[in-house]
């Protein structure tokens, strides 16, 4: 990959300690134009973004994962690298009422459940107010 | 199941296993370890998903091939996977889910609503529960309960409050699996480990069975790499490990750093001649010649953990022959 190309295309982490559904995952991804990393343990995504030259557009987390929680892994990267986008993924609803009551800790940019399509739809719509906000500075 | 008879007859499983609190064993092996402590609290943490899927489902299947219908009651409370997936991962695994719920046999639900949501005190529900074991006129119950839910919710101490409070009557009819990550055991704070460990009748670890047959390597291969030094040095280093990490969950194989800190502090530069003994005798047990081991720029947890890799791909690989 040249670095002209890397420029271009957003970097996105994913993280989630179920390997087949992060195969799965990164497997829908390598349709989209993007720069995907994925990782099955948190604490890795952090020590990746401390040292990666590159801003993170997007981290997409599981929330209920060991060692470190979607909840908590999204608090640490927002005081790493605050211009991430996060989005947390989870099959229970009941995750994010518990989000949303935590009033305490930042909000992600988005909380879906783990269908595949909801994601895909949810990059598009990153990516085309990404481009539109390129495309205002531009002006 | 003895942690003593699993860990081969060395110097270094006898002297380590036997004198740390959490007895490691294999998802193939917990079946027969449950059974050998019904009605307890037991405490088991386990390495990752796959390997408590394994655990709970041979804990469900043993439950209901021993006992007469509607003799057993279980209740699972999975947290790192849905309710559904657990069930579907239970039916595939011979378990007959649409029946034995219908018969009240088996109830799944998810930790979090469990623990988090209701309004009852937990240990209330357990109370609840032995209830209506007894009104069913039951032989017990089982309950399988993922505790990482308290991490969501940032509860941990509300989580120890419940294990230490647990209560006491409920010991005669109920068998209470008290399940966790390793991950999430190794957030709790020293106090939290021992308070946990303590009022648990049982502490187990479990591993797949590939990693145990590691662990067994690795002390055959320490126990050999130490005899150059005798036996008062491999004391300092297991002395060490044990005042260092007393109640580590985690298998040293999983977590080389702990065991390199250990040589490094009793032979100083003398521990980089254990290491390279040590991964020689790892290659040599699974058949192979040594990588360029020695002329790498790699540090021994690298190595170690291509040693450990390959291993747990050849050994696996044997075991499905």
């Amino acid at each position: 990959m040249s670095g002209s190309y890397h420029e271009k295309v957003p970097l996105i982490f994913i993280v989630d300690d179920d390997m087949h559904y992060l195969t799965s995952l990164a497997k829908t991804l390598a349709r989209i134009r993007a720069h995907v990393k994925v990782f099955i343990d948190p604490a890795a995504v952090l020590e990746e973004m401390m040292v990666s030259s590159e801003v993170v557009f997007l981290l997409i987390a599981d929330t209920r994962m060991p060692k470190m929680t979607g909840f908590e892994l999204i608090t640490a990267v927002k005081k790493i690298s605050p211009l991430t986008k996060t989005l947390l993924i989870s099959d229970f609803e009941i995750d994010r009422v518990i989000h949303s009551n935590n009033t305490a800790r930042p909000y992600a940019d988005g909380l879906l459940s783990k269908k595949l399509d909801n994601i895909v739809e949810f990059l598009h719509k990153s990516f085309s107010l990404q481009q539109q906000y390129r495309e205002e500075s531009k002006l | 199941m003895s942690t003593d008879n699993r860990s081969g007859n060395n110097f270094w499983s006898r002297t380590y296993h036997n004198n740390n609190n959490i007895t490691k064993c294999s998802a193939a092996e917990i079946a027969q370890t449950i059974q050998n402590n019904f009605n307890k609290h037991i405490l088991l943490i386990y390495e990752d998903l796959e390997t408590f899927r394994e655990a709970y489902a041979r804990i469900v299947q043993s439950i209901f091939n021993n006992s007469n219908a509607d003799e057993g009651l279980i209740l699972l409370l999975p947290y790192l996977e849905s309710a559904e997936t657990a069930m579907l991962y239970l039916q595939e695994n011979g378990v007959d889910v649409s029946s034995a719920r219908r018969t009240g046999n088996l109830t799944v639900i998810d930790s979090v609503k469990w623990f988090l949501t209701s309004k009852t005190d937990p240990n209330r529900l357990l109370e609840d529960m032995i209830s209506v074991t007894k009104a069913q006129n039951r032989k017990g119950a089982t309950i399988i309960r993922d505790l990482g839910c308290f991490f969501l919710g940032e509860k941990v101490n509300e989580l120890i409050g419940m294990e230490i409070s647990f209560p006491q009557p409920t010991r005669g009819v109920l068998t209470t699996i008290c399940c966790i990550h390793g991950g999430d055991f190794e957030r709790f704070n020293a106090q939290q480990k021992d308070a946990l460990i303590e009022h648990h009748q049982c502490v187990l670890y479990v591993t797949n069975a590939v990693n145990i047959i590691f662990e067994e390597a690795l002390a055959q291969s320490l126990d050999e790499a130490m005899k150059v030094f005798g036996k008062h040095i491999s004391d300092i280093v297991i002395r060490h490990i044990q005042a260092e990490h007393p109640n580590q969950a985690e298998l040293i194989g999983g977590n080389p750093s702990v065991l390199s800190d250990a040589l490094n502090t009793a032979l100083d530069s003398g521990s980089r001649i254990v290491e390279r003994r040590i991964l020689r005798s790892l290659y040599k047990k699974m058949g192979m010649s040594i990588p360029e081991i020695d002329s790498s720029n790699k540090d021994f947890h690298q190595k170690f953990a291509e040693a450990r890799e390959l291993f747990q791909r050849t050994k696996a690989q044997r075991l499905k022959q």
